[in-house]
């Protein structure tokens, strides 16, 4: 039997797919992607780390910036703080008070743009918060003392102005003190538009300006009103301002000081009317004396005809005259009927008069009745005075009146109160009966010498002027008042006995001694025989030797 | 505002913010390498399905062969023996040709479950890389949006040197 064979495919032939591959790309796939997502993650780190780097170095960086900063603001500050009170202080100092807009154009002009230029300096956070901080510190502070500076102008503003106002209505009130109930109203409705209308004035400071200024104007008003009612009516004005209505404005110091014023102001009436009275009587005695140099002016005019139409008669009915002065004119028209005295006689009472005339503290209308009572003498009786000599005395006591008259006569006094030795004779030789005349002649010839040069519009004081070519103490002329021991010798012989006044006459002063006299100011004390130096208070003999104080 | 801390913080997070946009673009490559993995993946798994059908249609062919040499070598040992192709002996070929077609029947179904199994790889692969991809694209978009943040924030740190 053929065999025959087949060909059998083993049995477990077929294909057999492989997921490997597959699984091996996608587990590589997840492989790389965790491997990038590590990259990715160190990338991150990278940029933590340098974040973290730059933050701690940026910190320190701006912490030194800052602090730089905050030093050199504060310097900044302190400088502009300083610049702005002065610049306020200046502006303040030179504003208007009454000006309320200072304060707000100084921070508009100068304080914001001073702050905004501070302010914007700093570029940290830092150096910002404190140059804020100090902005608005500085802008506290300027509101804070603006405000108080303005209401401080406000107030001197309004307290300037009120006292205008007081010092009007106190004028008004002192010189019409029923003006008084309308100036307080004014005052007080013043005060209250004022302060209420100053917008730096508010609250308890302007209610405390409101009330001072009410308070201390209406007392003023009413203390003027208080005074011039008491000057009008003393009684009466001190009665109404005692009372209780006007006691809020018057203290009771005040009240003593208004009495006081009552008083003051009555003592003034009574011292006005004395003054008056007394100024009457003055100006009568003026009229007087000028009525009776005219009547003396005829009577010694030379002309009968003008000395015969003086009459007692009109001297009696001439009221002008004062009484006393009508007596005197009635007895120097008397006197005119007899003989004029002996010139020696009246030359002696001349110079007596003179010495009195030049006696510190000496009253010259008492000389002057002295005079008046030499001339109405008895012509020969010692003291009695010529017609010519009287009215040389006249002229001697109207001119020290004048300050030139006493000028001159200071000089003219001085000189004869060195030269008198001289002219009389030697320390203790002084005799009335020869020194006076010398003496006489030389006052007369004084007198000419001071006419001469008034003539030749020449200073008179110059002829007692040493170094004056006019002076009067030359040797030459001194030695001509002097005169001789013979001439002396004559006139004693001649001089009749009667004639003579008595050494004792009180007038008669001893010369003061040789060595005192340069002495300005030199008194006579007759009780004790010893002259003084009033200036220095020293005490002389009669020797002019020094023997104490 | 002001040169301060907050300036410190604008420029390190610009710096941190760049850095991170990298860190973004490197995580990016890196998925879309993943998603191309899953491509070839899938293609794989694509190939490896159509393996499939085909090994299962040559263990069909090896599966109808043997039993079509089995029954043949029944009816040749039946002949051989004298025995009519009829009772005893139909019912062996008649077995025989029954387990033969289940064996087929189930082998053919094998491959069909295996060739399903491949596709529904392949499916899962192609997604996957989708997914990678719309990843990588995402961490492009935050990359950029780092490098934006960063630019902000260095802006921001001049700006508060300069603006008060």
């Amino acid at each position: 039997m053929p065999n025959i064979r087949e060909v059998t495919a083993p049995g477990e032939l077929g294909l057999r797919p492989d997921d490997r591959a597959q699984e091996s790309l996608a587990n590589s796939g997840r492989r790389i992607a965790a491997l990038y997502g590590t990259a990715a993650e160190a990338q991150n780190d990278v940029g933590r780390r340098a974040a973290s780097a730059i933050n701690d170095v940026g910190t320190v960086a701006v912490k030194y910036a800052e602090h730089q900063e905050i030093s050199k603001g504060a310097a900044e500050a302190a400088k502009t703080l300083s610049g702005l009170d002065e610049k306020w202080n200046e502006t303040v100092k030179n504003a208007d008070p009454n000006d309320p807009t200072v304060a707000l154009k100084f921070k508009e002009e100068v304080l914001e743009p001073t702050l905004e230029k501070l302010g914007g300096g700093p570029i940290t956070e830092g150096g910002q918060r404190f140059a804020e901080a100090q902005v608005q510190k500085f802008r506290n502070h300027f509101d804070a003392k603006t405000s108080s500076d303005m209401a401080t102008l406000a107030g001197v503003a309004a307290r300037k102005n009120i006292e205008t106002l007081t010092n009007q209505l106190s004028n008004a009130a002192l010189s019409d003190p029923t003006s008084l109930k309308t100036s307080l109203d004014l005052v007080e409705h013043s005060i209250g538009a004022m302060v209420d209308s100053s917008p730096n004035l508010k609250g308890v400071d302007g209610a405390k300006l409101k009330m001072d200024l009410a308070q201390s104007s209406q007392a003023a008003i009413v203390k003027a009103a208080a005074i011039g009612a008491i000057n009008a009516n003393p009684e009466a004005g001190l009665k109404r301002f005692s009372g209780p209505e006007y006691s809020k404005y018057i203290s009771g110091t005040e009240l003593k000081q208004l009495e006081q014023q009552a008083r003051t102001v009555e003592r003034a009436r009574r011292v006005d009317e004395n003054y008056a009275l007394q100024n009457q009587k003055l100006i009568k005695q003026e009229a007087s004396e000028a009525r009776e140099g005219e009547y003396l002016t005829r009577i010694y005019s030379g002309d009968p005809k003008d000395a015969a139409k003086v009459s007692t008669k009109e001297i009696v009915a001439d009221m002008t005259l004062t009484r006393e002065a009508r007596e005197r004119m009635i007895g120097i028209v008397e006197r005119q009927l007899k003989p004029e005295t002996d010139s020696r006689l009246s030359a002696q009472t001349f110079v007596g008069l003179m010495r009195n005339l030049r006696e510190p503290n000496a009253d010259p209308e008492a000389v002057m009745a002295k005079a008046w009572d030499a001339r109405l003498a008895d012509p020969g009786k010692p003291g009695s005075l010529s017609e010519k000599d009287f009215n040389q005395m006249r002229a001697e006591i109207v001119a020290r009146k004048t300050p030139e008259g006493q000028a001159l006569e200071r000089d003219r006094g001085q000189f004869f109160k060195q030269y008198a030795g001289a002219i009389a004779g030697g320390p203790g030789k002084y005799d009335p009966q020869m020194g006076s005349p010398k003496i006489y002649a030389a006052e007369m010839d004084a007198r000419r010498v001071e006419a001469d040069l008034r003539k030749k519009g020449l200073d008179p004081h110059l002829a007692y002027d040493p170094q004056s070519e006019y002076f009067l103490g030359k040797p030459g002329r001194l030695a001509k008042w002097a005169g001789s021991m013979q001439s002396d010798l004559e006139t004693r012989a001649t001089e009749p006995a009667a004639a003579r006044p008595p050494i004792t006459n009180p007038d008669a002063k001893p010369e003061p001694p040789y060595d005192l006299r340069g002495i300005a100011a030199l008194s006579y004390s007759p009780s004790r025989n010893l002259w003084r130096d009033d200036t220095s208070g020293k005490m002389y003999d009669a020797k002019g030797k020094e023997v104490g104080k | 505002m002001a040169l301060g801390v907050g300036t410190i913080n604008s420029i390190s997070g610009a710096v941190q913010d760049i850095f991170a946009s990298g860190a973004h673009e490197t995580k990016a490559k890196g998925l879309r390498i993943e998603a191309d993995n899953y491509d070839l993946a899938s293609g794989y798994a694509d190939k490896n399905a159509k393996f499939t059908e085909t090994s299962t249609a040559i263990k069909q062919a090896q599966l109808d062969r043997e039993l079509y040499r089995t029954i043949g070598g029944q009816a040749a040992d039946i002949a051989g023996a004298g025995f009519a192709a009829s009772g005893s002996a139909l019912d062996i070929m008649r077995d025989s040709a029954s387990q033969g077609a289940l064996t087929k029947a189930v082998g053919s179904l094998q491959g069909l479950i295996t060739e399903e199994g491949y596709k529904v790889q392949s499916e899962t692969f192609t997604n996957m890389g989708k997914a990678a991809r719309m990843a990588a694209d995402a961490e492009d978009d935050a990359a950029t949006g780092a490098l934006v943040s960063g630019g902000f924030k260095a802006a921001a740190a001049v700006a508060s040197i300069f603006f008060k």
